[in-house]
């Protein structure tokens, strides 16, 4: 079985990038190393996650991909992606189904950066909606959806792409594709337009392997609305 | 760069940031074939089984930073 950690866009240099055995997870599927298999080169390991039911296993596979891409452009899979053999890998990453030059574009030179976003001081769950006075007063002490809507946007034009969604408790989750050298700025506009909107509490996380942007479902062009 | 790294960098806290990776590594990424991950003897249970896991950390982090997190 061969673990495919991402596909990578200089073989050798990610291979490079794991040299030494600093790189290998310790319960991972044995020593990262770099298949080349046309049209593209993959990280992989030897065999499945030993601690397969842990959540050390997601971040192990994050550090490798992470560490990979201090040397090259790295398409990440998604996680638990495995074949038997190098041509069962051959015949998927050649099966027309994803473009690779074209995932490689919109990712390289780019990091993913993570939003969260809630009407600060809202503990419990959103509630059915309330009639007269209780609904008023409720309705009063918390920030709306447009808050965030207007949070969403503004962080969307200060990003290559954006994906986001209001979860069903009202709260934003968003993944925004930022230029590596523009995620400082990136994190300036946030606090600005944090305490412009006013009301949010905001966390964001990252830099991330641009999990979210190498769907089959992202078109040339990013999708910029919340869903 | 560790989860623990990644609360510093930015503003998340290593609880919110574990969530962020999960949601991205289980939900994202390149699927390069839908049977792929259930075709090798397995995987299919690593996925079903951090997805238990997951389960009852989005429960732990509810009680502690509300539901809108999960």
């Amino acid at each position: 079985v061969i673990y495919l950690y991402g596909a990578v866009d200089d073989g050798p240099a990610a291979a490079r990038a794991f040299e030494s055995d600093a790189g290998a997870p310790a319960d991972g599927p044995g020593p990262v190393r770099v298949i080349e298999s046309a049209p593209i080169a993959c990280l992989v390991g030897d065999g499945r996650p030993e601690r397969t039911d842990h959540i050390e296993s997601l971040v192990d596979h994050d550090r490798v991909l992470n560490q990979a891409m201090t040397a090259c452009t790295v398409v990440p899979f998604r996680f638990g992606t495995a074949v038997r053999d190098r041509a069962e890998l051959a015949g998927r990453l050649d099966s027309g189904a994803v473009s690779w030059p074209d995932l490689f574009d919109r990712v390289r030179g780019r990091r993913e950066l993570a939003l969260r976003a809630r009407p600060a001081g809202r503990c419990g769950p959103e509630r059915p909606a309330r009639h007269g006075r209780e609904y008023l007063r409720e309705r009063a002490g918390r920030s709306t959806p447009p808050a965030l809507e207007t949070l969403y946007q503004a962080m969307a034009s200060a990003a290559v792409g954006a994906v986001g969604e209001l979860d069903g408790t009202g709260a934003l989750k968003a993944s925004y594709l930022v230029d590596e050298e523009g995620i400082d700025w990136f994190c300036a506009q946030l606090t600005a337009t944090q305490t412009a909107v006013g009301g949010l509490e905001v966390s964001l996380t990252g830099p991330w392997a641009a999990y979210s942007f190498v769907g089959t479902s992202h078109a040339a062009s990013d999708q910029k609305a919340v869903r | 760069v560790t989860v623990a790294e990644r609360s510093t960098i930015l503003s998340g806290g290593d609880d919110v940031t574990l969530l962020d990776l999960a949601d991205r590594l289980l939900e994202k990424g390149v699927c390069i074939s839908g049977d792929i991950v259930i075709s090798v003897a397995g995987v299919d249970l690593v996925y079903l089984s951090l997805r238990a896991l997951l389960a009852s950390v989005d429960t732990a982090i509810a009680l502690q930073l509300g539901p809108e997190f999960r």
